[in-house]
Formats: structure tokens, C-alpha cells, sequence
């Protein structure tokens, strides 16, 4: 199965109809509904936040690849903004009690990712995010 | 976000008109639901038309009760993907939720 690639603007519009283009098309639709779930999920909260942070809140252009690899989803999004922060390993989901509004993004990024890896080339943020997953045959 | 408001045994049922509640649509969507609540006592909010809901999302319906008096906001219609992210953040222990609006409304 190829690569399937995805060039977007870094604003929250742009990123959703990317994912709308993701849920539709090849990679996704061998998976579970579970897992299809939590892959647009985990791409929202990455993709948002390179939206949000990457170039300054202003525009710019990223690149988003996914493929099957050994019974997983995996997602590399590529950014020429400026240094991204590093998600954080320990991230928990907060106390629901207290209504938190905010703060469930890097929770969820770990929840959903097997793996997290950021790395930084030439100028440019590479994030590489794998999703276990029930593809079926 | 569109929404649309209706009364129903002195319960205010909103319902969210449009697929996606995400980052590119959370704003407009807290403006009209504050709106739409004010001064309900009890307000239902159907999200049966919403397939997709990210952490922005979330955070605007925890907003939105917020918009009630005494938090008397409760959920309705969940679609599997939004039941999936209330569950994994815990959130669906703190929000009443209801497999439809008429049972919302009945209770």
C-alpha cells in the first residue's frame, strides 16, 4: 500500500479538511472503527498544535504522510516552524471533577500513541507517531 | 457551528447542527450556545449529529455547562467516536448522559 501524503496550512480549518481527506481515504479504511477513532484523534491534537505553534500563529505549511507498518498506523508530520516542544512522557489526563476546559491534548497524544518521536533536521520539526492497530486482512 | 433550539417539557434542547465540533469551529460554537442557554434552568444538548469531537471540542461542551446555572447541562445522542473521547478523558464521569433526547427529556 503507498504512502499516502497530505500537504496542509498550518490553521484549524485547513487541518480539519486534511482529516476529512485522511478519514476517507485508503490507509484508514482497513482499520477498526476503534482505531480509525483514535488515529483522527491523536492527528487532530498534533496537527492543531502545529496549527497553533509552529510558525507563530501565522501561516505556513506542513506535510503529513501515513502508512501501515508491521500491524501499525504510522503518522510523520513534517514542519518548518520553529523549534516544537517536546510532548511531554509523563502527560496525565486531569482530574475530570474539576472541569478542566483545556490540557487533554498531550494526555490523549499518549494515550492513543504507542510511540512518540520528535526530531529536529535542517530547519524542520519531524514528528513520527505510531498507532497500534487491528487491521484487518 | 449551527445549532438549533427547541423547547420540550420545560427543557431546553439544543442540537448541534454540523459534523465536526473542532478547533476550527469551537469558537462560534461557545458564542451561539452561550446565547442559547441563557437563562435556562435545565438544557439537553444533542450532539447526535456530531461524528467527530477532538480536545477542543470537549473543552467548549465543559465550557458550555458552564453557560447553565448550577451546570445543569446534560449530553444526549453521543455518536461512538465523541462517546470514545468522553471516555478516554474520564469526562463521561462528570457529564449525564443520555442515549437520546427523549429520554433526556423524560428524566
Amino acid at each position: 500500500m503507498p504512502v499516502e501524503r497530505l500537504r496542509f496550512d498550518a490553521d484549524p480549518m485547513a487541518v480539519r479538511h486534511a482529516l476529512i481527506q485522511v478519514e476517507g481515504g485508503v490507509t484508514l479504511a482497513s482499520l477498526a472503527e476503534d482505531c480509525r477513532s483514535d488515529v483522527l484523534l491523536v492527528l487532530a491534537e498534533v496537527m492543531n498544535n502545529i496549527a497553533e505553534h509552529a510558525y507563530g500563529g501565522g501561516q505556513g505549511r506542513a506535510l503529513l504522510s501515513i502508512w501501515h507498518e508491521g500491524g501499525a498506523l504510522v503518522a510523520r508530520i513534517i514542519d518548518r516552524g520553529v523549534p516544537a516542544p517536546p510532548i511531554p512522557a509523563d502527560a496525565v489526563m486531569a482530574d475530570p471533577s474539576g472541569l478542566p476546559e483545556g490540557g487533554f491534548g498531550y494526555p490523549l497524544i499518549r494515550l492513543i500513541a504507542r510511540e512518540v518521536a520528535q526530531s529536529r533536521r535542517l530547519g524542520c520539526n519531524i514528528l513520527r507517531i505510531t498507532v497500534q492497530g487491528d487491521i484487518s486482512p | 457551528m449551527q445549532l438549533s433550539v427547541r423547547q420540550e417539557a420545560g427543557v431546553l434542547v439544543v442540537k448541534a447542527e454540523e459534523a465536526r465540533l473542532d478547533a476550527a469551529g469551537v469558537l462560534a460554537f461557545k458564542d451561539r450556545l452561550r446565547e442559547a442557554v441563557a437563562d435556562a434552568p435545565r438544557v439537553v444538548l444533542d450532539l447526535g449529529a456530531v461524528n467527530f469531537l477532538d480536545s477542543s471540542g470537549l473543552g467548549a461542551v465543559v465550557a458550555a455547562r458552564k453557560f447553565v446555572a448550577g451546570g445543569a447541562l446534560e449530553l444526549a445522542a453521543l455518536t461512538p467516536a465523541v462517546a470514545r473521547v468522553f471516555r478516554l478523558t474520564r469526562m463521561d464521569s462528570v457529564f449525564t448522559i443520555h442515549a437520546d433526547v427523549g429520554q433526556a427529556v423524560a428524566g
